[in-house]
């Protein structure tokens, strides 16, 4: 049953949203891990459309908030409103409080907004004048920067880049995807046509299955070897944090998952670690001018690591 | 692999110093290489025992013992015993080697250990540096190494404290580098004395000229004589003596100078019972008129084989810490040459006497006459002397190149006879007790030189010590000496035996001499050391028309410096030779290839059975692992089975050219298997064909998920291995596939 659900996801992201399939794929993996996403991306690629897809099939309700230099953090979380009527004050919801958000150029905001959304993400609560309000669940930010402008931007700070499970980004469609973007647009397919596959309720009971799947002590080891050759590793600044190692155990369930199997295999590992570990590490600046890639090192990390099969 | 590097690293200068030092004191054969090979192939069989892991550590040491005890087997019947004592130093090699791996190991293990050798070796190193003898530079190399390794290992213990863990990692990487040193220090051109540290050594010599002064200083009168004989007397004569050890000579010679060498330094001829004098001290040539008196002799004795009597042997001397006036020198001189014409040479009663003091530095040649004289055939010569006449003795001196111009004539040569019996026979009479003895032991012999062999060996049947006591005032004269020596003390050192040969010799009418000098005994590598214990005293007998002869009565001390005759030929040489060889090719062809024959296959012999034995030894423990094998997987739980013979099938995709590369996940390797073996020759092959690759899948279920169902699994992955087994036939033929099969195994 969840098998066929998965699959109708995946078809549907794929119908609407042109672009890798990949990143569809991961987009689900960190839904049903409980995790966050970070787009990095030039504009115009289909960041909100993709977002508003997964909304739509999971019969979510969307949010977008639009960040600006002058968004305030009581715009994210919402905030304490007189009624005139009742003379009393009232909580009034902020943008936060939807099941999937699209935190579009979250580095143009100041950072002291930018820690309102990210404590959100931590606690899955806000908190107005003393008084905690839950968010909904399922709840995944979907947060997006630009990579090409610098000027008049706020870089997220590390330690609020670990909060986000993965780094995704979605690039320019191959020629055939292009196309068919192209086909699309003129027989008038849009985003509202995306049909529901599932209800919102049952991605928490997703969410609790991924949670289940076993990791035989070899894979652990096979996590925790990635993680202990990033520290090694000269060219970072500092290695990989625990929580890195955590999100990666849960991604990989969250992958073996979406393949229908019960137990995590090093593959599933080995497809998802880059996205879950690029952004949480930093080049040291001789690095930078060797012009060494994060993602190269990484993947030549991966390859290091000990399989755990005895031969 | 580290552990073993660094095992080695300790292991092998304590092994090499072992060997090298041990090796000098061993019967070992002449061809050290063998020794060598044995010892390291002993070090390798420890080292598989450590290092390899699980059984295949058996293989080389089993093969090791069954080639020995092969080559025991191949020899004859009645020669296995003899073959096995002759070869006694291979128990002893076997010895050494696991004890220095023994040492070794502890040293590489143990921290206090590594320690405490390492400043056992630095005291040593200092001791011989200071005291010497010199360590050779291999071993001086190799002891310099190992205490780099231990300093190098204890600046990374330090370095363990900040936190960098791979300690032995990185000394096997540095030891590299440590090792390139060692080779420099060992390849450079070194200086005449390498590991001569010039300012310790001159000060330890400042100090220790400083003490002999002032000991000279109180012992005032013998001042040189104590430098000459390198023991000190206590007052008298023959009293208790104490021996000092140093090195104060070093010889280097050719090859055939024998086990042992005299070098004679003072000789004597006037004792008055108490102590020995030298009267005879006119300037003469009395030595070298010797030499050519010896070879005079031999060539009209037995001119073709004189070399069965003598050879000649080219010395060099090099003078360490040793004070004295006298150049030591082997008796029957042919050539001596000064190392400087300031320091000169004047013979004179045979002694060699410098004109300046000798000393540290000094250095001189000489070639001598190595004399044959304790060869029974050699007796033979000294029973038939013939007196030397006027056409000889030229004849003698132009071979030996002296012209009789210069002191060499025939006329010096007679007035060189008459000043020995004027100096060496003085008038001695021995009491009538003496007598009777010397009478007893000379009955039926046929000459002089037979009794005195007797009295050579009567003599060296008494007691050897270095603390007689003190000469009894009663002896006055040479004949109560030779009464309490033979008949009273019956003990005493070379000095106390020497002296009564001497006096025996005199009353029996032969000019004899008392000579001081060193024995040293050739052992080692050049160049020998002489050091002032080898210190010694014997005696010469004058054989007229021979020349002076040797003699050894010191009881304990028996070096067999001869060597065998040539075999003669009845008549006429050569002669004879050729024509029986020819005779051997024309009348017999039959016995040569017949001899040849045998020769053949006794050396088949000795290949094959060792080999044999290595190959069974081979097959019984590849039919012992596997029957081993089999047992231990019947008692293995299924799902570690099943990875078992997984394991198996992935090493078997291996022989088909798929080797699971590194990083590469069982399923990457399953894909790429499949598109190799089955997509990538545009074959159409079967799904059934294809199906043997499932098992890999089903290995990941055993390794990664939760609770496979092993047991129903397994026999899936038989059929799957099968069907690998079919397709290394069909691909690889199946002589590959049988040696698959063979080759590997199922862990």
């Amino acid at each position: 049953m969840d098998n066929e659900k998965i699959a109708g996801l995946k078809s549907q992201l794929h119908e609407y949203f042109v672009g890798k399939e990949s990143v569809a794929e991961n987009l689900l993996i960190c839904l049903l891990a409980g995790g966050h996403v970070l787009m990095e991306d030039v504009p115009g690629v289909g960041k909100t459309t993709l977002a508003r897809i997964l909304a739509g099939c999971i019969e979510c309700d969307f949010g977008r908030i639009q960040f600006t230099p002058d968004t305030l953090p009581g715009d994210v979380t919402g905030s304490s409103v007189y009624n005139m009527k009742t003379g009393e004050f009232e909580y009034r919801q902020g943008a936060v409080m939807h099941q999937i958000i699209l935190a579009d150029e979250i580095n143009r905001t100041s950072p002291r907004t930018q820690a309102s959304l990210l404590e959100a993400m931590a606690e899955g609560q806000v908190s107005v004048d003393g008084k905690t309000y839950p968010l909904p669940r399922p709840f995944m930010v979907i947060a997006t920067q630009n990579p090409v402008e610098f000027l008049g931007t706020y870089p997220l700070p590390e330690a609020q880049m670990d909060r986000f499970m993965m780094r995704l980004s979605i690039g320019y469609p191959e020629k055939d995807e292009e196309i068919r973007l192209a086909k699309n647009f003129l027989s008038g397919k849009t985003v509202a046509d995306v049909k529901s596959v599932c209800r919102a309720e049952e991605i928490p009971v997703m969410m609790e299955k991924v949670e289940k799947i076993h990791l035989s002590d070899g894979v652990i080891s096979y996590i925790r070897d990635i993680i202990k050759l990033t520290r090694d590793e000269k060219s970072f600044v500092a290695g990989a944090s625990p929580r890195a190692m955590l999100a990666l155990i849960r991604a990989g369930q969250a992958k073996a998952y979406i393949n229908g199997r019960d137990f995590v295999k090093p593959d599933d590992v080995k497809a998802v670690a880059v996205n879950v570990l690029h952004h949480r590490l930093n080049l040291t600046p001789e690095a930078k001018i060797r012009k060494e890639d994060t993602d190269k090192i990484l993947g030549r990390i991966i390859l290091e690591a000990k399989i755990p099969v005895d031969s | 692999m580290t552990a073993f590097f660094y095992d080695l690293i300790f292991v092998l200068p304590v092994f090499v110093l072992a060997i090298s030092n041990i090796m000098v004191y061993l019967d070992v054969p002449e061809n050290t290489k063998i020794c060598y090979a044995a010892a390291l192939i002993i070090l390798a069989c420890a080292f598989s025992l450590k290092h390899i892991k699980g059984r295949l550590k058996f293989i080389l040491p089993g093969v090791t013992f069954m080639l020995v005890f092969g080559i025991i087997l191949v020899q004859e019947n009645g020669m296995r015993m003899q073959f096995v004592a002759d070869n006694f130093w291979f128990l002893w090699i076997l010895l050494i080697t696991l004890a220095s791996f023994a040492a070794g190991l502890m040293i590489a293990e143990s921290r206090k250990c590594r320690l405490a050798a390492a400043f056992f070796v630095l005291a040593v190193m200092i001791y011989l540096m200071v005291r010497g003898p010199l360590p050779d530079k291999l071993q001086s190399a190799v002891a310099f190494l190992f205490l780099v390794f231990v300093v190098a290992d204890e600046v990374q213990r330090s370095w363990e404290k900040s936190g960098y863990t791979e300690r032995k990692g990185h000394i096997v990487s540095v030891v590299p580098f440590i090792i390139l040193l060692g080779l420099i220090i060992y390849l450079v051109p070194a200086p005449e004395k390498p590991y001569d540290w010039n300012f310790v050594k001159v000060i330890m010599k400042r100090i220790s000229d400083g003490v002999k002064y002032a000991g000279r200083m109180i012992n005032s009168g013998k001042e040189d004589y104590a430098g000459v004989m390198g023991f000190k007397e206590n007052g008298t004569y023959f009293g208790n003596l104490y021996v000092e050890d140093e090195t104060i000579m070093r010889l280097s010679t050719g090859s055939n100078a024998g086990r042992v060498i005299y070098l004679s330094g003072r000789i004597m001829d006037d004792f008055d019972g108490r102590e020995w004098k030298n009267l005879n001290i006119q300037e003469n040539h009395d030595n070298i008129l010797d030499a050519i008196e010896t070879y005079t002799a031999v060539d009209i004795y037995d001119r073709k084989n004189n070399f069965d009597y003598y050879k000649r042997i080219d010395l060099n001397v090099e003078y360490d810490e040793f004070n004295t006036s006298y150049y030591f020198a082997p008796s029957k001189l042919v050539r001596f040459t000064p190392g400087s014409e300031k320091e000169g040479a004047v013979i004179s009663g045979s002694e060699i006497k410098a004109l300046t003091h000798l000393g540290y530095g000094t250095k001189y040649e000489l070639s001598y006459f190595r004399m044959n004289s304790q060869n029974k055939d050699f007796r033979l010569l000294t029973y038939n002397v013939t007196p030397i006449d006027r056409e000889s003795w030229d004849r003698g001196c132009y071979a030996l190149n002296y012209k009789d111009d210069h002191g060499y004539s025939y006329e010096d040569y007679q007035a060189h006879i008459e000043r020995i019996y004027e100096y060496y026979l003085p008038d001695t009479q021995l009491s009538e007790k003496a007598e009777e003895y010397l009478e007893k032991l000379s009955e039926g012999a046929e000459s002089d030189t037979e009794v005195l062999e007797r009295l050579d060996k009567v003599l060296s049947g008494f007691k050897y010590t270095l603390n007689p006591g003190e000469l009894p005032e009663k002896i006055k004269s040479p004949a109560d000496f030779v009464d309490y020596i033979l008949f009273e003390k019956q003990e005493g050192y070379c000095t106390h035996y020497a002296t009564t040969f001497v006096i025996m010799a005199r009353s029996m009418g032969l000019p004899a001499r008392f000579v001081q000098g060193f024995l040293v005994p050739l052992t080692g590598r050049q160049p020998y050391h002489v050091r002032s214990s080898m210190s010694h005293a014997w005696a010469e007998v004058y054989i007229d028309g021979l020349g002076w002869i040797q003699y050894e009565p010191t009881p304990g001390i028996s070096y067999d410096n001869s060597w065998n005759f040539m075999p003669r030929n009845t008549e006429d040489g050569e002669k004879s030779g050729i024509v029986s060889e020819e005779k051997n090719h024309e009348d017999e062809p039959l016995p040569v290839p017949e001899l040849e024959d045998e020769n053949k296959t006794v050396n088949w012999r000795g290949i094959l059975i060792p080999a044999g034995l290595i190959a069974l030894f081979l097959l019984g423990f590849i039919l012992a692992d596997r029957a081993l094998q089999r047992r231990r997987l019947q008692k293995m739980k299924p799902a570690r089975r099943a990875a078992v013979y997984c394991r198996y099938g992935i090493r078997l995709l291996a022989v088909l050219g798929m080797k699971r590369s590194k990083g590469e996940t069982l399923e990457e390797y399953r894909i790429r298997a499949s598109k190799e073996l089955f997509e990538d020759d545009g074959y159409e092959y079967e799904e059934e064909e294809k199906a043997c690759l499932n098992f890999i899948e089903l290995y990941e279920n055993i390794l990664y998920a939760k609770e496979a169902p092993a047991g129903e699994m397994l026999d899936e992955i038989r059929e799957d291995i099968t069907g690998v087994f079919a397709l290394i036939s069909e691909r690889k033929g199946r002589l590959m596939a049988f040696l698959a099969k063979v080759g590997t195994t199922l862990n």
